[in-house]
């Protein structure tokens, strides 16, 4: 087991390399200027060449790769060319925000998503099916922001229950923390849930037509202890993997739910350096996503060898 | 669903216990994150209004656009304006402990020449030197006279921070600035919000009532709104025109808005590249053809309620150096076809607008389109995001690039200079009008007020006739703020000023 793991690790280094890479060279053909751009309302030609100068721009695109490379490995991300700030502190900063409202959305999804799926599964064509698919179609095809304006506008401005934005550590406040994560992690969480449900459903489906569940059944088992021992023990394994493979989703989804609830976490921090053509934090950010794509992958690795003894050969 | 109604109700009651300790607080909602808290080197409007809060300028501008002394107490031009002498206000420290003098303005002057990466150079025009005579006097000494002087000397180029920190600190000041002004830096959390606190040692201490100013970064002008309304904020910048009507509505908030002092134009390419080669750009009768295609007020009513105001100079009609002998000339489609004609154009003129993607930028497009279609041109857009506009105009590639402005204009010259010398750095359709040039440089050299609006009114009547530059209308900043909030002033520059304002 530890040495399965060893081996993908090492095998994560060339896909991380090659991502470093792709996105260097991808932002380089984001047109705009990032010294123009810098420079704002001052277009004083000297003071642009100067920030050329200052942060290298003028230097062949290898060297400036190998330059960023060197210093990362060294633990150095260089700094924010928009606020100056050194990037490494920003993103382990910004990190645990993300993460918490990721994993909030990812609990929402399992707890909502895989008990209807198990349910209109085992109600397969009756009304409890059909209402559950409804509200599973709904929830994938609701616009996230929308959903999020929606919220903010009912328990914010019309009820005053719960605030509108903005983050609290929960280090500082867990109530206010909890208060602020509930809505975005509910809106992050529907449409996660909707395809949770529809595949733990299918997953099921399939399972339940197994032989082995037959003989379950035929040994006398009850019907409870069928489905949750025998057959969704067996069906967990494509929805392990889909919930890891959700972690992209959940990063993707950040991005738009933490612009309307104005949280100050991976996501907008992504957006806002790709407007601003903030090199430094581009390239560190991706990097950060990439390094937990992988993470995420090896968990789901060892979610199998939990749950499927067939796996552990 | 009861799983929600109970956490939320623990919730309410949090806020209710945080906003009863919070008096005093002010807590205020802004769009954009700011850029380097360091005077010489931010770019970024907001960036100008948390500095302005934290640093003190040499000079400052009232509300009625006057010029008084902040750190400075009185100061002398010299009979051929090449020579300012600027008395200093005695026993003033920086909030780390450093002394204000003539040698901390000495300081202050050279790093915004000699910073690696510094934004200030234009700013400091014809200074060629800057001299302690004693300890609390300095003297500028200028290579020609340059009128704009005092207006930069009370923005950003004016404004001291402390020689101690700023060589202490280096590259990381930005991050944490220290200076003379009444509220001292207290954290920053990027992307979501700055904390200011009061400066103990301020010397002007009675005008400010507000211990701590929070400044919530939230991008969304309907979620900003919606901030305000649950009490999250007490006063936001930048309300969207189109929630006005809605706002005015709620008696628990109120409105102040006041026209910028900047302008909306669209830019002619004339000269630069073979992107200039267009009817547009080559033929002024197609330019005053264009412009008789355009109704301003109806851009301003139908893109934003109305709340803007429609202009045709660089300065609104609203302002002192409006030439009120050039009004806004009214759309007059027919005319238009008629001079069209005559110039010898039987098809529709095509025009390419290089529109930047803002969503009230392209609507206001979009009418232009419109307009143009049944006054003989074919006009279409070319919407790009922002950052890609400044290339493709730093390129020459565009026919005509709009709606667009300064982000700040406190003086005159920030609407003019730069964008209508023929040298002027944000001059990027390369418009050249020799006696446009000798306008604006006089416009710099003379320094009596009324002489000087003299020269703007001449400026404008050339522009209008030339139309390279082709103003639009005059963005309103419109302020919304809880009922708690009292005192509160908006000022043409758009800032935010804490002093006088109260939260009860």
């Amino acid at each position: 087991m530890l040495r399965f793991l060893a081996d993908r690790l090492l095998a994560a280094i060339p896909t991380l390399l090659l991502i470093t890479i792709i996105v260097f060279g991808l932002q380089q053909l984001l047109p705009g200027d990032v010294a123009l751009i810098l420079a704002g309302d001052e277009r004083d030609p000297a003071a642009i060449e100067e920030i050329r100068e200052l942060y290298g721009l003028n230097d062949p695109l290898p060297i400036q790769y190998f330059r960023w490379f060197a210093d990362m490995l060294q633990g150095d991300f260089g700094r924010s060319l928009r606020t100056g700030a050194p990037v490494g502190p920003m993103i382990l900063e910004k990190l645990p925000i993300t993460l918490e409202l990721a994993a909030l959305a990812l609990l929402f999804s399992i707890a909502i998503g895989i008990p209807t799926g198990i349910i209109s599964a085992i109600r397969k064509g009756s009304a409890l099916d059909y209402g559950a698919n409804i509200v599973a179609l709904s929830g994938i095809s609701l616009p996230s922001f929308w959903l999020g304006i929606m919220l903010i506008l009912l328990f914010s401005v019309q009820l005053d229950w719960l605030p509108a934005g903005g983050y609290v550590s929960p280090l500082e406040d867990l109530g206010g923390n909890l208060a602020r994560m509930i809505m975005p992690a509910f809106v992050l969480g529907t449409a996660l849930a909707a395809s949770m449900m529809r595949h733990t459903r299918s997953a099921m489906l399939s399972v339940m037509r197994q032989d082995y569940v037959r003989t379950a059944r035929a040994k006398g088992l009850s019907e409870r202890t069928v489905i949750l021992k025998h057959a969704l023990r067996n069906a967990l394994v494509p929805i392990i993997t889909l919930t890891a493979l959700q972690f992209g989703t959940l990063v993707a989804g950040a991005v738009l739910t933490e612009q309307v609830f104005n949280i100050p976490g991976f996501g907008k921090l992504i957006v806002d350096a790709v407007f601003n053509r903030d090199y430094p934090v581009v390239q560190a950010v991706t990097l950060a996503t990439g390094i937990g794509f992988v993470l995420m992958s090896l968990l789901a690795d060892i979610g199998y060898f939990l749950v499927s003894p067939k796996l552990r050969g | 669903m009861r799983h929600f109604t109970l956490t939320g109700a623990v919730a309410a009651g949090a806020i209710l216990l945080s906003a009863a300790a919070g008096a005093q607080d002010l807590r205020v909602g802004i769009p954009d994150d700011p850029d380097m808290l360091d005077p010489d080197r931010t770019r970024s409007f907001y960036g100008v209004t948390i500095l302005s809060n934290l640093c003190d300028s040499l000079f400052e501008l009232d509300e009625n656009m006057e010029f008084s002394g902040e750190l400075a107490t009185d100061w002398s031009w010299s009979d051929d304006g090449l020579e300012l002498t600027v008395n200093l206000r005695p026993d003033v420290t920086f909030q780390d402990g450093t002394p204000f003098n003539a040698d901390a303005v000495v300081y202050n002057i050279e790093r915004s020449r000699d910073l690696p990466g510094t934004l200030r150079t234009a700013d400091l025009g014809t200074i060629t030197d800057v001299s302690a005579a004693d300890d609390m006097t300095v003297v500028f000494d200028l290579s020609a006279p340059f009128a704009p002087l005092l207006a930069k000397l009370s923005e950003r180029l004016g404004m001291m921070i402390s020689p101690t920190a700023a060589e202490e600190l280096g590259e990381d000041f930005g991050n944490q600035p220290v200076c003379a002004g009444p509220y001292q830096f207290a954290e920053r959390v990027a992307q979501d919000r700055i904390v200011i606190e009061r400066y103990p040692g301020y010397w002007n201490p009675d005008p400010f009532h507000v211990e701590q100013v929070t400044f919530s970064i939230i991008p969304d002008p309907t979620i900003r709104l919606a901030n305000l309304q649950s009490g999250e904020i007490d006063l936001m910048s930048r309300l969207s025109p189109t929630d006005v009507a809605q706002v005015e509505a709620d008696p628990d908030i109120e409105i102040e808005a006041i026209d910028s002092l900047g302008y909306q134009s669209l830019i002619v390419n004339v000269a630069k590249g073979p992107r200039a080669e267009t009817p547009l750009g080559q033929d002024p009768a197609v330019r005053e053809a264009f412009e008789l295609s355009l109704d301003r007020q109806a851009m301003v009513d139908v893109a934003f309620e109305g709340q803007y105001t429609a202009g045709n100079q660089f300065a609104s009609p609203n302002s002192p150096i409006y030439n009120s002998d050039i009004p806004i000339p009214p759309r007059d489609p027919e005319r238009a076809r008629a001079i069209l004609a005559e110039a010898g154009y039987t098809d529709p003129v095509p025009v390419e607008i290089l529109v930047p993607n803002r969503p009230n930028t392209v609507r206001v497009a979009e009418m232009i389109q419109a307009m143009g279609s049944d006054a003989g041109f074919d006009v279409s857009l070319n919407v790009v995001e922002f950052a890609s506009t400044l290339n493709l105009s730093d390129q020459g590639d565009f026919e005509v690039w709009g709606p667009i402005g300064p982000q700040t204009a406190i003086d005159p010259d920030d609407a003019t200079f730069m964008s209508l010398h023929s040298t002027g750095d944000r001059n990027v359709g390369l418009y050249s009008n020799p006696e446009m040039d000798a306008a604006m440089e006089e416009s710099r050299r003379v320094t009596d007020p009324e002489a000087r609006r003299e020269v703007l009114r001449r400026v404008a009547e050339i522009i209008t006739d030339d139309r390279t530059v082709i103003y639009l209308y005059h963005t309103r900043f419109i302020w919304a703020f809880n009922d708690n909030v009292e005192g509160f002033v908006a000022y043409p520059d758009g800032h935010l000023r804490v002093r006088g304002i109260t939260v009860n």
